[in-house]
């Protein structure tokens, strides 16, 4: 397995600290990198740009929080994506979240690391320019909660939003998938998505299989699963793309 | 954040995405810092293809960088990798607004 980043620099008192749902994503993505490698190959220097089809992934994470997973995407990037020729973005709707990830993406860069182009404060992707991503990666609040927080109100802060998916965990997700993946996923794109137990995963894969949020048939994989642990109910990180 | 980046952003409002003037966001009152990364030639000339070269001209020009090409090389020699690199990489803009062309909302930098 390839070293989780530290965060030995950042307190946790309004962000989410990396938890069991953090660690499956980055073990995931670690085992996914034979498809990463296939998916998104290096375009060889010396192609012109007629011939090259492939240029460097823009890598996108939603929701970034401690920049653990941004952090790991640029950092291992020969290891998950077998070069360095990568993009990475963060964004966060949090005002802690993108100096956090900043700090946590130069705490763990290396000579070898791809190019972390910056850390957002941003609702979702609400910014971006239509088809730009190529890889999404989405921690999402996926705890079923009575509603979801802004930040200002609630007592849990910042945290709560990182956690509370109000109705079904789902709410939040739901605007990512009801229309925002369609929007910036690139033709090649892929989107990892951690959803719970209680968000009725089977479900929701059906109805992206069937298009039922966008219209689109999306191409829908289990990738990773959790055991149950402790307290941890089953967590699950889904594999969504076009093709 | 990197100068690149900018080639990426639109106005957050759904009204504005389909107007031309949104893309791209303008700089105002930006604090630029310079860092030294190391060049890798092959990810400049394998960024190319995707960059919306006029897009990037307006944004680099209005940072003071107006050396660039008209039109966006098809291959790209070291010195001109290197300028690339110097702009696209290793320009960070820390302080200031991302301005929106035809609405005026702002997205505010502050690193």
């Amino acid at each position: 397995m390839l070293p989780t980043p530290t965060t030995s620099h950042l307190s946790f008192n309004h962000i989410y600290e990396p938890s069991e749902d953090t660690f499956l994503l980055l073990d995931t993505l670690t085992l996914q990198s034979p498809f990463l490698h296939s998916r998104f190959p290096q375009t060889s220097s010396s192609s012109s740009s007629s011939s090259s089809s492939s240029p460097p992934p823009l890598v996108l994470e939603l929701g970034s929080g401690s920049g653990v997973i941004t952090s790991f995407l640029t950092t291992h990037s020969t290891a998950l994506f077998g070069h360095n020729s990568i993009t990475t973005l963060s964004t966060d709707i949090s005002p802690h979240a993108p100096k956090a990830t900043r700090q946590t993406v130069a705490a763990n860069l290396t000579e070898e690391s791809g190019c972390f182009l910056g850390a957002v404060r941003m609702d979702l992707a609400i910014g971006l320019r239509s088809g730009v991503v190529d890889m999404l990666v989405f921690n999402p609040p996926y705890v079923p909660t009575e509603v979801v927080e802004d930040g200002d109100g609630g007592e849990e802060g910042w945290i709560g939003v990182a956690c509370g998916g109000g109705v079904d965990g789902m709410e939040v997700t739901n605007r990512v998938l009801e229309g925002l993946l369609n929007e910036c996923l690139s033709e090649r794109g892929v989107a990892y998505i951690l959803l719970c137990e209680r968000n009725r995963p089977e479900v929701v894969a059906g109805r992206l299989r069937n298009g039922e949020y966008d219209g689109v048939k999306w191409v829908v994989e289990k990738v990773g699963t959790s055991g149950r642990k402790g307290g941890w109910e089953v967590l699950g990180i889904w594999r969504v793309m076009r093709w | 954040m990197k100068i690149l980046t900018t080639n990426y952003l639109t106005c957050a409002l759904r009204a504005c995405k389909s107007h031309p003037n949104s893309f791209p966001l303008h700089f105002r009152d930006a604090e630029l810092q310079q860092d030294s990364l190391p060049f890798n030639a092959a990810f400049i000339a394998n960024i190319l293809p995707r960059i919306d070269w006029p897009a990037l001209l307006t944004t680099a020009a209005e940072l003071g960088f107006t050396n660039l090409p008209a039109e966006k090389p098809d291959t790209v020699d070291e010195k001109a990798g290197m300028e690339l690199h110097r702009i696209l990489i290793e320009t960070q803009v820390v302080e200031g607004k991302l301005v929106c062309g035809n609405c005026g909302h702002d997205m505010r930098i502050n690193e």
